[in-house]
């Protein structure tokens, strides 16, 4: 494992204090207007997307942000990388208001959070070989000297595996596969050598051979650069695989949070219970020997969030009691770094994810993990 | 088992110059009762295939050669009047996006009393009666008949196609990554309640996805595809457990498990063009093992055991390369620069 890298060659650093966590989201709510009353505008209803979301991503740490498609994921991404300004709530890089940075230090700050996104047919400019695409991402910040765009391109390059550089620059993305795009789209998000990435579902639009690559290459990356990550998806084998630690959002909150091995072993919430128990496992047969889903799921329909007073997964849920009606529960952390928001817990060590006898030995498969944890504790 | 599906050395090409050779001799039966699953990656031919069984093909491919039989009838000649009774009736399709397939004017109810009455001698009232008896199977509660599509949520509107599709008791279903854009709480319940399905109504299921955690649940035979040729067709636990191509090797190693943190393989490189597909095996060029022979010969598929087939001339050394399979560095290269892998289907 390399050491964290720090031979910027270019700009001011503008104050790299060295900090524990790298973003900080604290109690961030994000309301949407929706739809139009009959008193117009005044009166439209709104809908949050977000509510009272904090998480914090540590330097050199992997987080995972898991949930089905409207949880809120990528809402909240777009709060991080200042695409979007929260209604409620402050979301902080190394300790700093990311709204209240101005001039030089907001140009870091845009230097220093960079973003991959799904699909790599739509993030590229078709017209643009790849040394243009890079270039123009150097040039936003200043740097267009050729002998400086052509080592820093190449360099970008390199880390992403697509060598030779030299061969790859002069190509449009009509000449590159799926992955090869995307391996341009994370070279362009690395070249100013950010601090942070979000990454938005960046491997579910390919292929599972050339997926793998790609998270392969995400872990090599945070190893050699350092870099601290945010990956989205909607798929908890992917998460599982590459972050140190995962929230479970759901309806706009994340209802469980915690490192990889426990949340995954042993989770607390009902709902990560059940997505966990979705997850198809790759030896045929499995789901005919459990039999059906324990649990009497009942899908959401058209719920406005925020007319609900209590737990949002009420309604589906098979532990729901009175009380869970009556108010959110409040973020309770029931082990290690591991929280959860549920009146009813599901007990540690009581009913897991992994069937039978595998579950004694499951959370072992996840102790030979170097991950940030432990690089954190050594610092 | 009687095959319900018999698919004979079917040819598909696109329109190229030279044309692109999308399905190249492709073999496949699905029982009665049966699932099979076709896996690959995208522009393997797997969508082609199952489009060409009922020609939902795109107006620049053609079928070239060999035939589709659903038992005694032969598709591939029938005029566009006759397929049109066969649709629905005999053979119904599960798109990956349902929203495109239901009518947005329409009550879901009214679309499937539509094909109903289309297709058979039902009164109105007895098309109602039964829709809601096929909402009860798929687990959709009779206050939704009345609803429009867009009133409901995708893993709904899935469901409501799914509904639709097992109307008129078909004796195959076809479905297309059908539950690849739900979440996998929702495809966890459709899939349990299709296989529950099938085994009340006995049809046969030719199942089209990318993900080898749903096809080890619900299928009975695999068949995977690479570059226009099935490559290992077998009995599921064979073909997963015991994969005997390297293709299949390497996709069974790609898949990240969520049970169990281990290294995940990628293969480098991309498959050959189909325009002009190389003349030996046509993974050679990405496969670890492959030899000169490979490069000169194209492997035939040959049968390894009962009901299990492998294209590769080294079958007899599938055991020592299952060994090595799981090792992430076996599978890499650098990359080279070359043709995008687009897509064929629709």
């Amino acid at each position: 494992m390399g050491a964290r890298y720090g031979d910027r060659t270019f700009g001011e650093d503008g104050g790299d204090l060295m900090r524990s966590n790298v973003l900080a989201i604290e109690n961030v709510t994000k309301r949407y207007n929706a739809g139009v009353s009959i008193v117009g505008r005044a009166g439209r209803p709104s809908v949050a997307a977000v509510e009272e979301v904090s998480l914090e991503i540590g330097e050199r740490q992997m987080v995972g942000l898991v949930g089905e498609s409207g949880s809120g994921k990528s809402t909240l991404a777009s709060l991080i990388v200042r695409l979007d300004r929260p209604s409620v709530g402050t979301v902080r890089l190394a300790g700093e208001d990311i709204w209240k940075l101005r001039g030089k230090r907001l140009r870091t700050f845009r230097r220093d959070v960079q973003m991959v996104f799904q699909d790599p047919y739509a993030t590229l400019n078709p017209r643009f070989t790849v040394r243009q695409t890079l270039a123009e991402t150097l040039a936003a910040h200043g740097l267009r000297r050729r002998d400086v765009v052509q080592e820093l391109s190449e360099r970008a390059l390199e880390r992403a595996e697509l060598r030779p550089a030299k061969a790859f620059l002069s190509a449009h993305p009509s000449q590159l596969s799926g992955g090869q795009r995307q391996r341009v789209a994370i070279a362009r998000a690395i070249v100013l050598e950010p601090k942070l990435l979000v990454a938005d579902e960046p491997v579910s639009m390919l292929d599972v051979s050339v997926r793998s690559g790609i998270l392969n290459l995400f872990e090599r990356l945070g190893d050699e650069l350092g870099l601290s990550m945010l990956f989205i998806s909607h798929d908890l084998s992917t998460v599982s695989h590459l972050c140190d630690r995962v929230a479970v959002m759901y309806r706009g909150r994340i209802v469980e949070e915690g490192p990889v091995a426990s949340v995954l072993t042993a989770p607390f919430h009902p709902y990560t219970k059940a997505l966990l128990d979705a997850v198809p496992p790759p030896e045929p047969g499995a789901w005919a020997r459990d039999g059906s889903l324990g649990d009497e799921l009942q899908e959401a329909q058209g719920v406005n969030v925020s007319r609900i007073v209590g737990c949002r997964y009420v309604d589906r849920c098979p532990r729901r009691s009175e009380v869970c009606y009556a108010a959110e529960p409040d973020d309770r952390e029931l082990g290690p770094q591991h929280k959860t928001r549920c009146y009813h817990p599901i007990a540690p060590g009581g009913v897991s994810v992994l069937n039978g006898g595998a579950a004694a030995s499951a959370p072992k498969a996840y102790e030979s993990r170097g991950g940030a944890n432990k690089d954190r504790e050594a610092s | 088992m009687n095959a319900v599906l018999d698919i004979r050395d079917l040819h598909v090409q696109y329109r190229g110059a030279p044309p692109v050779r999308a399905v190249d001799g492709v073999d496949l039966r699905v029982g009665s009762g049966e699932t099979v699953a076709l896996v690959g990656e995208s522009g393997c031919g797997k969508s082609t295939t199952v489009r060409s069984i009922l020609r939902l093909l795109s107006p620049t491919a053609s079928i070239t050669g060999g035939g589709v039989y659903l038992g005694e009838q032969e598709l591939t000649g029938m005029k566009e009047k006759q397929l049109r009774r066969v649709r629905w009736r005999d053979v119904s399709f599960i798109p990956q996006q349902a929203l495109n397939s239901l009518d947005p004017v329409y009550r879901v109810e009214a679309q499937i009393v539509e094909v109903l009455r289309a297709h058979g001698t039902m009164t109105r009232r007895e098309a109602r009666a039964r829709t809601a008896e096929l909402f009860r199977l798929v687990g959709i509660g009779s206050d939704r008949l009345k609803s429009y599509p867009h009133e409901l949520s995708g893993g709904m509107r899935q469901r409501v196609v799914i509904a639709m599709a097992l109307a008129l008791h078909p004796k195959l279903v076809i479905a297309d990554e059908a539950t690849t854009a739900l979440d996998v709480i929702t495809q966890r319940r459709i899939l349990t309640e299709v296989r529950a399905m099938q085994r009340e109504l006995g049809f046969g299921m030719l199942y089209v996805s990318h993900d080898i955690g749903v096809v080890a649940q619900i299928s009975d035979r695999i068949a995977v595809m690479y570059a226009g040729k099935i490559v290992e067709d077998g009995p599921a636990a064979s073909v997963l457990g015991t994969p005997s191509h390297p293709y299949t090797m390497a996709l069974k190693y790609a898949c990240p498990d969520v049970r169990q943190r281990r290294p995940v393989v990628s293969i480098s490189g991309y498959p050959p063009s189909l325009a002009e597909p190389p003349i030996g095996c046509r993974f050679a060029n990405r496969c670890p093992f492959a030899t000169t022979k490979c490069v000169a010969e194209a492997p035939p598929l040959l049968a390894v055991g009962g009901d299990w087939r492998v294209a590769c001339h080294y079958t007899e050394r599938a055991h020592e390369f299952r060994e090595q399979a799981s090792r992430v560095e076996l599978w890499e290269r650098d990359t080279e620069i070359g043709p995008s892998v687009k897509t064929a289907a629709i």
